[in-house]
């Protein structure tokens, strides 16, 4: 059979109406997502910006809040830094918890809470990941949070070459991962954007002279490095003493060295560039993995699929998975580990201890759910 | 009357060697496989104030004046790229420090402490190259469930010493070293 297609000037208007309606739904969609991520710190925090370490961000899509609480005593000075990626949601809603509910009473902590903010106003394409996910609070109300990409918005930098050459090390890295914040450090300060807002957090690191820096992160359970903690050298004694302690709760932990070769990341750079012992933590998210099916909110919050029950009866994950990995879950794993570097720093450096109080436990994180513990969005 | 001095003095530098003191750095402490298991092991020994001589990529010559090789394994991919040798190359060294150590009568003693997550196809091969030259064996609980390592130890006469995490690994730590002579633990 032979269709033949008739057009006529009225067929062309009615479908270039229908391109623009599709445009203008879609360009919402996009742009509904340039909002930052509203959070409501206890009141002893107090508020700086990124720029305050780098003025060459200032005015820059990679300007960000900085969240600072010293407490009465004098200790050590503890960076947590959240939302590097921000398709890894337990990192960044660690960050939002511990900013609504830490009492510093020993040392200063340090919260970054969307560290590539960049990343959060969009994103993967054709991930069908959705654009934000809603938490229960305690009150029974719902609060949203942003769930974006793992690369800085394309809007703010591009084109990227077909080869990122790391300039520090001069090693070849995917072209991509020039807009990849954890591939930039240490960043410099006439870099791509993204590379100039690695300069800044390590300049932070530098001027805060943060004894113990935090790079909170989520991987794919099918990825080895997942449920686990990275350690460069300067900080393994620590990181062998806690993983001893998270292991003895009953909790699968690995821990991995940082590899001297591999460039760019926060566990090698931070170390190498400044005096802190840097922490990387990884936990299993089933919604930025390559084995998952439908990829809904329902799958960033409570990690449930049937393609990774599989896997794991097939005996492909690195975590224990019985059906699900709820956020709750995977924030309680970051919180505990957290909490539990801080109380063992003064093993390290008797002068360097940090007291934070009015942070939950593990235990009550995943019985009651995080979003017990955060405050209700106005 | 100085003579006296002497002798007691002696005698007493003779107590301190036997009870111990001389054991510093007697002790050598290796990976097989490059995880930062073995760093856990040091923590756990530095508890008991026990400072072996660690060194993740220890060769057979490292092992002059040792008695005890304490030998941590478990696979991991970062690691061995940080140490930039393949699976081969430390399988090899494994074999040869073993080896080497058995040669020169030292006594070894192999850990795995990584539990399930540290089983699998790359650190399953590393314990079977280092399990069966042990003279003594702690296992974290969850990495014998295939029954691996009592096949690795058939036909010897050696308990698996099982604990429930690494950081009950200092009681039958404690109980092996004392064992091989060492005191005042
Ligand atoms: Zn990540």
């Amino acid at each position: 059979m032979n269709y033949q297609i008739k057009g006529s000037r009225v067929t062309a208007c009615i479908l270039l109406a229908l391109s623009c309606l599709v445009c203008f739904v879609a360009a919402k969609s996009f742009t509904s997502m340039w909002v930052e991520e509203r959070v409501y710190p206890v009141e002893e925090f107090q508020q700086k910006k990124l720029s305050d370490y780098f003025s060459g961000i200032k005015g820059t899509p990679a300007d960000q809040p900085v969240f600072i609480q010293k407490g009465e005593e004098e200790g050590g000075t503890v960076l947590l830094l959240c939302g590097t990626h921000p398709n890894e949601p337990a990192s960044n809603l660690t960050g939002v918890l511990f900013l609504e509910n830490a009492k510093v009473e020993r040392g200063r902590l340090i919260v970054i809470p969307t560290a590539n903010i960049m990343g959060f106003s969009h994103n993967g394409p054709q991930e069908g990941h959705p654009q934000g996910y809603f938490i229960e609070l305690a009150d029974g109300s719902k609060r949203r949070f942003p769930y974006g990409n793992r690369l800085s918005n394309p809007i703010y930098q591009w084109p990227n070459p077909d080869i990122y050459i790391h300039p520090s090390s001069g090693q070849n890295l995917s072209g991509k991962e020039k807009s990849n914040l954890n591939r930039c450090y240490p960043g410099r300060p006439d870099g791509s954007i993204t590379e100039k807002m690695a300069y800044a957090i390590v300049e932070l690191i530098r001027k805060e002279k943060v004894d113990l820096a935090f790079d909170l992160h989520e991987a794919s359970p099918e990825y080895p490095v997942v449920n686990a903690i990275v350690a460069h050298e300067r900080s393994m004694e620590l990181a062998a003493m806690v993983t001893m302690e998270i292991e003895a709760m009953g909790i699968p932990i690995r821990l991995e060295p940082s590899p001297k070769n591999l460039h760019g990341l926060s566990h090698r750079e931070w170390g190498d560039f400044t005096d802190t012992m840097p922490i990387l933590m990884e936990t299993g998210n089933p919604s930025q993995g390559r084995l998952r099916g439908r990829t809904n909110e329902d799958l960033v919050v409570t990690g449930k699929d049937k393609c990774y029950s599989r896997a794991f009866d097939l005996g492909k994950l690195y975590i224990p998975y019985d059906g699900d990995q709820p956020l709750s879950l995977r924030v309680a794993r970051h919180t505990n580990a957290v909490m539990l570097f801080m109380e063992n720093l003064e093993f390290i450096n008797e002068e360097k201890g940090l007291t934070v109080e009015g942070i939950p436990d593990f235990e009550e994180i995943v019985k009651k759910g995080v979003g017990h513990f955060l405050a209700a969005s106005n | 009357m100085r003579t006296k001095k002497i002798v007691v003095g002696l005698m007493a530098l003779m107590f301190l060697f036997l009870t111990g003191c001389a054991w510093a750095g007697d002790i050598a402490l290796t990976s097989i496989g490059q995880s930062s298991d073995s760093m856990m092991v040091k923590v756990v020994l530095k508890k008991m104030k026990v400072t072996p001589d660690t060194d993740n990529l220890m060769k057979a010559e490292d092992l002059e004046g040792k008695d005890i090789l304490i030998a941590v394994v478990g696979g991991s991919s970062k690691g061995l790229g940080a140490a930039g040798i393949d699976k081969d190359q430390e399988n090899q060294r494994a074999t040869d420090l073993l080896s080497a150590a058995r040669d020169k009568g030292i006594r070894v003693l192999i850990m795995h402490v990584g539990g399930a997550g540290r089983r699998g196809k790359l650190s399953d091969a590393f314990i079977v190259t280092a399990v069966p030259f042990a003279d003594e064996l702690i296992v974290v609980e969850g990495a014998n469930e295939d029954g691996l390592f009592d096949s690795l130890m058939e036909g010897k006469d050696i308990t698996i010493r099982v604990v429930p995490n690494v950081r009950s690994t200092s009681e039958p730590l404690k109980e092996v070293l004392s064992l091989w002579g060492m005191v005042g633990l």
